[in-house]
C-alpha cells in the first residue's frame, strides 16, 4: 500500500513541476532614467526657449524575459497616472537582446499613458533587451520642480 | 488517493492560469527642471565718439542702438528686474546712459546714467513664459567741454535678478 502511494505521489509531484516549469514566465528590468533640465538646455542663448524633447541613453532600461522555449509572449507598458499632462513619455526597443527566443516590434517610439500599450512581442527567453525613453513637450513655461512617473511593464503569455 | 490526484491536477490548472495573467515590473522615470534666469546681449556696441558741437553749446551726445538683449526664465511667477552698472567710473564731465526697451508688461527706467553701483533699468518683469529676445538697447555717451580730450573702455554688466 505504502509502496503504491509513493509512486503515485512521485507522479503527482512530477506532473506539478512539469506544468509549473512549462508555464513559468517572468520579466525583470534594471536601470532607470533621471533627466535634469537647466539653462544648458536652452535652444540657443538667453531669450530662447527650452528644447522640447529629451532622450535617455539607449540602454536606460534593460529587460530580461524568462520564458519557456515554446512560449509566445508580449510586453505591455503603461504609466502610473502621475505624469504632468503637458509632457508625453515615449519608449522604444533599441536591441533584440540575446537568448533562444525571438523578439519583434517596438523599435519605433510608442507613446505611453495610463492604459497598457503593446511595446513588443516574442517567443522564448530573451535577456538584455535595451529600452530608450523620450520625454517631449517641455517649454520655458514648464514649471520648475521634480516630477516622477512609474513605468509598469507587463509580460503577457499568449501561448 | 483519487481526491489527492484530482486536487493536484486542479492546482496545476490554477497555477497555470496565474502564469497566463502576466508578470509586472515597475520602474521610476523622473525629470527635474531647475530654475533658469538668463540674460543675453547681442554683442558690443561700436565706439561712441563725441566730436562735434555747435558754437556756444555743449557737444552733442553720441548714440548707438545697434545691440539687443534677451532673457529666459522659467520662474515666471516671481517678478524680475534688470540692473546695470559699469566697471569703472566715467571721467569727470562725461556720462554713459543706457536705455533698455522693456519686455511686454515691464517698465523701463528710461535713460539711466550708469555708475559702478547697480541701477534698475527694467522693472516689473512678469514674464508670461514666452522668451523675450532682440529687445533694443540704446547707449548714449555725452561729454561737456570741460572734459577735454578723453577716451576709455567701460564694461557694462546687465543682471537679470529678482
Amino acid at each position: 500500500m505504502v509502496k503504491g502511494l509513493g509512486w503515485e505521489i512521485a507522479f503527482i509531484l512530477f506532473f506539478i513541476l512539469s506544468v509549473l516549469s512549462a508555464e513559468a514566465i517572468n520579466i525583470t528590468a534594471a536601470g532607470s532614467w533621471h533627466r535634469t533640465i537647466s539653462k544648458v538646455d536652452l535652444q540657443s542663448e538667453a531669450g530662447s526657449g527650452l528644447n522640447s524633447s529629451y532622450e535617455s541613453a539607449p540602454d536606460a532600461t534593460v529587460l530580461d524575459i524568462e520564458a519557456g522555449k515554446k512560449n509566445q509572449w508580449a510586453v505591455y507598458v503603461r504609466t502610473a497616472p502621475s505624469w504632468v499632462n503637458d509632457i508625453t513619455l515615449y519608449v522604444r526597443r533599441i536591441s533584440d537582446g540575446k537568448g533562444g527566443g525571438t523578439v519583434e516590434g517596438g523599435t519605433s517610439y510608442v507613446s505611453v499613458g495610463p492604459i497598457d500599450v503593446q511595446l513588443f512581442r516574442g517567443t522564448g527567453p530573451r535577456n538584455g533587451i535595451n529600452l530608450q525613453y523620450k520625454a517631449s513637450g517641455f517649454s520655458i513655461q514648464t514649471p520648475v520642480g521634480l516630477k516622477s512617473v512609474e513605468m509598469i511593464y507587463t509580460l503577457e503569455k499568449i501561448k | 488517493m483519487r481526491k489527492l490526484l484530482f486536487c493536484s491536477i486542479l492546482l496545476c490548472f490554477v497555477l497555470g492560469e496565474a502564469a497566463l495573467a502576466g508578470e509586472l515590473f515597475r520602474q521610476n522615470i523622473t525629470y527635474q527642471i531647475l530654475p533658469i534666469s538668463e540674460i543675453w546681449v547681442s554683442g558690443n556696441p561700436p565706439a561712441l565718439v563725441v566730436n562735434s558741437a555747435t558754437a556756444g553749446q555743449q557737444p552733442g551726445e553720441a548714440t548707438d542702438s545697434a545691440t539687443t538683449y534677451g532673457f529666459s526664465t522659467n520662474t515666471w511667477d516671481i517678478p524680475k528686474k534688470i540692473t546695470g552698472k559699469i566697471n569703472e567710473s566715467m571721467p569727470d564731465s562725461t556720462y554713459l546712459k543706457v536705455n533698455l526697451f522693456p519686455s511686454t508688461g515691464a517698465n523701463s527706467g528710461g535713460d539711466v546714467t550708469l555708475t559702478t553701483e547697480p541701477k534698475d533699468l527694467v522693472t516689473g518683469i512678469y514674464d508670461p513664459g514666452d522668451p523675450d529676445w532682440n529687445l533694443p538697447i540704446t547707449y548714449k555717451f555725452g561729454a561737456a567741454v570741460e572734459a577735454g580730450l578723453v577716451s576709455g573702455v567701460r564694461t557694462v554688466t546687465l543682471t537679470y535678478t529678482e
